[in-house]
């Protein structure tokens, strides 16, 4: 015999005794012989028969023998049934056929090969999902506690501002000709800088006067305060006072004084067309590297052998400014970070949306 | 789903790498260095990291990378460059001065480029800089003097 076993032998319904074995029978084993509730013994054996054991031959009560060797036939045998029992079956020649029962000594089944069902594709997605919404309010969670941890850092820290001896807005005042804009010398982000004197000494300062209007001036304030107050060293900006008070309007008024750097920022000598100075001499090769190993001593102080990491977040020539002698002092610590060494070994901080300047910050900063 | 437990347990460490390190906010030592890169590369090609002739993606790191170390000279300042040139020394003085004054260059450019590298944890850090830095100051005063005379 040759050709398809045919699927309207589930009608045959009476049948008993089935043997196929030993034609050229192709194609798959029909479900429908499943309905042959009577039958006992079906050998389909050295045939060509190819895909699965349809599973609901399992459901087949009388069914005692139930031989498919040497056929073609892949998939994984059923389990129950006539299929509990080993000694009722043949399923040898089949190298594609795994799975059934433990005595059969057939390869597992590999997981891919098993057809997911629609309700166990839900169940999947539904753990997916749950997973990455549980993992995305976790994430939410963590940020805003690292968020209240680093607001927490500069309240605590503020009141030490008061250790600055302060000076009077009317001093400043008096100093700049009333911040007059022949006196202004620069101005940055938060703030605007002025030329001025203090009342009881002739030396020039820079008074650094915080436009507290801008959004996070008063951050800056703090940070610049907390970040210098106690920093020691050559090569940065010396902070020579404060003034936190109010102006003849009542408005707060919030002043940082420097000392006075001669020979003004870096970047008026490097880019000297695009601001109309006095500086018209270049720098030499010598004090280029000068100033570079002015800043990097200077850095090596704030990241190393300062009582806290101290990060400047804000690099750049115009924040680096030159006194008589052309030493390079750093400065512009608006939106530094300090670092508790004891509490983070890897030196690192988040910051809270200030960001440094295009093409000096760090990529992925910006 | 052994596959999945695996796909999740990398989804968590992913999720809490990006918590512990802020990305996106990150702010490092390393960050600081960028910028001292940056610095030094304007400082000795007197190019703005923001110059206009950047184009397609480049910056003052590849542009000086491009020409590093064989064409060093082709992108320094130009008043760097002009000084030798306007020293009336023999001509011979002047071609030692130059390589030596070359080298001293590339020493300190090297310093830019390994400050400014994209991956922040292969970036010089500022301990080896300043000895580098101080290294490279004492043998141009050397190499000044022995020149000079």
């Amino acid at each position: 015999m040759s050709g398809h076993i045919p699927s309207t032998i589930g009608e045959c319904i009476m049948l008993e005794y089935l043997y196929l074995e030993g034609n050229s029978l192709q194609g798959i084993i029909p479900s429908s012989l499943a309905s042959l509730k009577s039958l006992r013994v079906l050998d389909m054996s050295q045939n060509h028969l190819s895909g699965s054991i349809p599973n609901s031959l399992q459901n087949i009560h009388f069914l005692e023998y139930f031989n498919v060797s040497f056929n073609m036939l892949d998939g994984e045998i059923p389990t129950e049934g006539v299929f509990r029992n080993a000694s009722a079956l043949g399923v040898a020649g089949n190298s594609k056929l795994c799975g059934g029962i433990s005595e059969l000594h057939l390869p597992p089944c590999p997981v891919k090969a098993k057809k997911l069902e629609k309700h166990h594709m839900f169940r999947l997605y539904a753990i997916i999902v749950s997973a990455v919404v549980f993992l995305l309010i976790l994430s939410v969670m963590l940020t805003i506690c690292r968020m209240r941890k680093g607001n927490k850092k500069p309240s605590l820290d503020s009141p030490r501002i008061d250790q600055l001896a302060k000076v009077s807005f009317q001093s400043l005042h008096n100093g700049t000709n009333g911040f007059s804009t022949t006196n202004l010398i620069g101005s940055g982000n938060f703030s605007s800088v002025y030329r001025g004197t203090l009342d009881l000494e002739d030396k020039v300062v820079a008074i650094k006067v915080l436009n507290l209007q801008r959004k996070g001036a008063h951050k800056s304030f703090i940070v610049e305060c907390n970040a210098l107050k106690n920093v020691r060293h050559r090569n940065l900006v010396k902070i020579l006072t404060c003034c936190s008070s109010t102006d003849y309007k009542g408005q707060d008024f919030k002043a940082l004084v420097f000392e006075y750097m001669r020979n003004g920022s870096l970047e008026q000598w490097l880019h000297p067309r695009t601001l109309n100075t006095e500086h018209s001499r270049t720098l030499s090769l010598d004090q280029r590297l000068n100033i570079m190993i002015d800043i990097a001593s200077a850095l090596h102080y704030l990241h190393h052998e300062y009582e806290q990491s101290i990060i400047h977040c804000d690099l750049k020539p115009s924040n680096v400014l030159l006194d008589d002698d052309m030493v390079a002092h750093v400065g512009d610590f608006g939106i530094a970070r300090l670092l508790n060494i004891n509490s983070t070994t890897s030196k690192q901080a988040t910051s809270t949306g200030i960001k440094g300047t295009v093409g000096y910050a760090p990529p992925g900063i910006m | 789903m052994s596959c999945l437990l695996l796909r999740t347990y990398l989804l968590i460490k992913v999720l809490l790498y990006m918590s512990e390190y802020g990305v996106g906010s990150e702010v490092s030592t390393h960050g600081d260095m960028y910028s001292f890169g940056i610095l030094m590369l304007e400082m000795f090609t007197g190019r703005r990291p923001t110059d206009e002739t950047f184009e397609g993606g480049q910056n003052l790191h590849s542009f000086v990378k491009n020409s590093f170390p064989n064409n060093v000279l082709q992108i320094l300042d130009p008043s760097l460059v002009a000084k030798p040139e306007q020293a009336t020394i023999e001509e011979e003085n002047t071609q030692n001065l130059t390589t030596t004054i070359e080298k001293h260059f590339i020493s300190v450019i090297r310093i830019g480029l390994a400050c400014s590298l994209e991956s922040p944890n292969e970036r010089m850090n500022i301990v080896d800089v300043t000895r580098e830095l101080n290294k490279i100051k004492r043998l141009f005063l050397l190499s000044g003097k022995t020149n000079g005379k």
